[in-house]
């Protein structure tokens, strides 16, 4: 191909230096040029649709073409300097290189080559005439080459490979082909049955295969259902024993509420029967005796309101005496004056049934005094204990002191005298005072 | 039998080729020719559309390269605002594929210089499924008062086929090897222009088919290389 831009004038050829792998492209001055002016190789880079382009110029720099969608490639300098161009084949059929600068160079096929292709593979003429130049394709502006017009001449046609035309064969050429095929039918044949008993053969391996593994499933379902049993066995073992000791645990439970409800109406019986006897009527013997004992308590508080006022009169005169009187210190251990004769009354009968304060200092608590006294009535009194201190009387009262029950109030600096009153719990009387 | 097969030709045999006879003897007759042999060759692939293995250098079979592109749109549509749309590309990459399925349309019996040539099968013209790949895909990302929709566009494009017929790959038998497998696939390699390895590969599922092709591939072998044996 030759460069129709008047101002270069370069041939371009190519060949294969390895074919499929490195295609050599030179740049001769002229046509004849036996010596090209610069030459590169171009291989496949390592990336897909890439180029590699080494040239013999510029201490050869290496270019990296990239293929693009409109069959043009791209080249670009390795190194600082790019030196970019790009080549492409044109609507006319020429090799176009279009350079950064500009500069386009435009070489059309050789007048006398079909195709370039076809050029390209055939050697380049020798010229003997040379013409020094640059690189063409990195080059940033076109060289000038003389204006003298070159008229591109035809490249020479390399001599076509000529057509072998087959030879005739015999038939007894024939009949080795055919046995042959036959003989390869054959082996083909043969191949596929050898290949089927493999196929069958491996089938047959895996029917087994699949037959221990089935066998090893049913072996291990069976260790797993033997397990299970055992297991349901177990289970249902523990709940036996569970249930019969829920049984056992039942049965005691309703004993003890049986018991319970037997003791329930036992007493219940009692109180029923208690009940009974306490609203059946008196006999009139009873009756009359009952009526007796109103009276008689009657008169019994009358007769405590008469003492009590009597008492009354008699403890004026005695806080009248006291109060004229010095202090007396010597009554700790004596007994205390008694206020409780001549009760007729139902607290009388209390102040009676209970026994006469007994006196004790208190061992561990220094100072402190304390007076015990002891129901003996039948019921449940009320008591009122009062201890003379330092600073007067000191009082306490317990209303539910049961029978046979003893009652202590005690008090810091007692002084000696006690106090005592009595009454029937249920007593609507206030408790005398020792005032 | 050999009397049965005399005054055949390739063209009978290629006419009577579905016939479950044993059509393939018939290729022994005196008249065969490789000029019959391709053009039986020819005619069997129009029914049967035989493989084709284009074997690079790298040894990656039917091999083209391509280019990974796409493009992202991302609209942001909320209650309270404008929609909101952004353009956005994919980086492009470099790609590359083996195909599987390329098969030969047009045989001929022309060599590489489109002459004529009864030593030479050229695959004119191949074909193979659809192998660019295109894919549409829609992602709606949701926030508290808005929503995001990316529309992604993916697109691997690949070199056309015409990267095998240009030029034309061409077979030649005078260098050929013919093989049978088990399968009575019947495949001949040879070295073309640009691949060091190409396969065609018949693969009939007939016995008789199978044998009549071997036959003639063989035939051809043993006509283009006098060296070659059967």
């Amino acid at each position: 191909m030759n460069d129709v831009n008047p101002e270069s004038r370069f041939w371009m050829r190519w060949r294969w230096e390895t074919p499929g792998e490195a295609l050599v492209v030179e740049w001769y001055r002229g046509q004849k040029s036996d010596k090209p002016q610069a030459t590169a190789v171009l291989r496949l880079g390592s990336e897909p649709r890439t180029f590699l382009m080494k040239g013999n110029f510029m201490m050869g720099k290496e270019w990296v073409g990239s293929l693009n969608d409109d069959g043009s490639v791209s080249y670009v300098g390795k190194g600082l300097l790019k030196m970019r161009f790009t080549v492409r084949i044109n609507e006319q059929g020429n090799y176009v290189e279009t350079y950064n600068s500009g500069y386009v160079a435009t070489y059309a096929p050789a007048t006398n080559s079909a195709t370039p292709v076809v050029v390209a593979q055939a050697p380049p003429q020798a010229s003997p005439t040379p013409a020094t130049t640059t690189a063409p394709a990195p080059v940033p502006t076109p060289v000038v080459a003389p204006p003298t017009p070159v008229v591109a001449k035809q490249q020479p046609v390399p001599p076509a490979k000529p057509i072998k035309a087959p030879r005739r064969l015999t038939e007894e050429d024939k009949q080795r082909i055919w046995q042959g095929v036959q003989q390869s039918r054959a082996r083909s044949l043969e191949q596929a049955r050898q290949n089927e008993l493999a196929r069958q053969e491996a089938e047959r391996q895996a029917a087994i295969q699949q037959q221990i593994w089935a066998a090893e499933r049913a072996r291990q379902e069976a260790e797993e259902a033997a397990a299970d049993a055992e297991f349901e066995a177990e289970r249902q073992q523990k709940a036996a024993a569970w249930n019969a000791m829920a049984r056992a645990n039942e049965q005691a439970l309703n004993d003890s509420l049986q018991r319970l409800r037997d003791t329930t109406a036992s007493v219940q019986a009692q109180q029923a029967q208690a009940q009974t006897y306490q609203n059946t009527p008196a006999d009139p013997i009873g009756a009359a005796e009952r009526r007796r004992q109103v009276e008689l308590i009657n008169q019994a508080n009358r007769r405590q309101d008469d003492i009590a006022a009597g008492y009354a009169a008699k403890n004026q005169q005695y806080e009248q005496a006291r109060a004229t009187a010095p202090p007396s210190n010597n009554a700790s251990t004596s007994k205390p004056p008694s206020f409780d004769a001549g009760r007729a009354s139902t607290d009388t009968d209390a102040n009676r049934c209970v026994t006469s304060p007994e006196v004790r200092v208190n061992d561990t608590t220094q100072g402190n005094t304390a007076a015990y006294v002891t129901n003996g009535c039948g019921q449940t009194v009320s008591m009122k204990i009062c201890l003379m201190t330092d600073s007067g009387w000191k009082c306490g009262v317990n209303g539910g002191v049961h029978s046979q029950q003893s009652w202590s109030f005690s008090a810091f600096h007692a002084t000696g005298p006690v106090f005592v009153d009595a009454k029937v719990a249920d007593s609507n009387r206030a408790h005398a005072s020792p005032n | 039998m050999r009397n049965s097969w005399k005054g055949m030709r390739w063209v009978m045999v290629t006419a009577v080729s579905t016939m479950a006879v044993a059509l393939p003897g018939l290729a022994a007759q005196s008249k065969d020719t490789a000029a019959g042999a391709q053009d039986f060759l020819a005619r069997t692939n129009a029914k049967v559309a035989a493989k084709v293995y284009f074997v690079d250098a790298q040894d990656r079979t039917n091999y083209v390269t391509g280019k990974y592109f796409g493009d992202i749109k991302t609209s942001k549509i909320s209650n309270i605002a404008k929609t909101k749309e952004e353009y956005g590309t994919i980086p492009e990459e470099m790609i590359g594929k083996q195909l599987s399925e390329v098969r030969a349309v047009t045989l001929e019996a022309i060599d590489a210089e489109g002459r004529q040539n009864e030593c030479a099968t050229r695959i004119t013209e191949v074909t193979a499924p659809v192998y660019d790949v295109d894919k549409s895909d829609t992602q709606q990302v949701n926030a508290t008062f808005s929503f995001k929709l990316i529309e992604t566009n993916q697109h691997w494009k690949y070199e056309p086929l015409t990267k095998f017929t240009t030029p034309a790959q061409v077979i030649d038998w005078t260098s050929a090897q013919v093989s049978r497998s088990p399968d009575s696939a019947i495949t001949v390699v040879s070295r073309s222009q640009s691949f060091p390895k190409i396969f065609l590969q018949f693969a009939p599922g007939d016995l008789d088919l199978a044998d009549r092709i071997e036959y003639a591939m063989k035939f051809l072998v043993m006509s283009c290389n006098p060296s070659a044996g059967t």
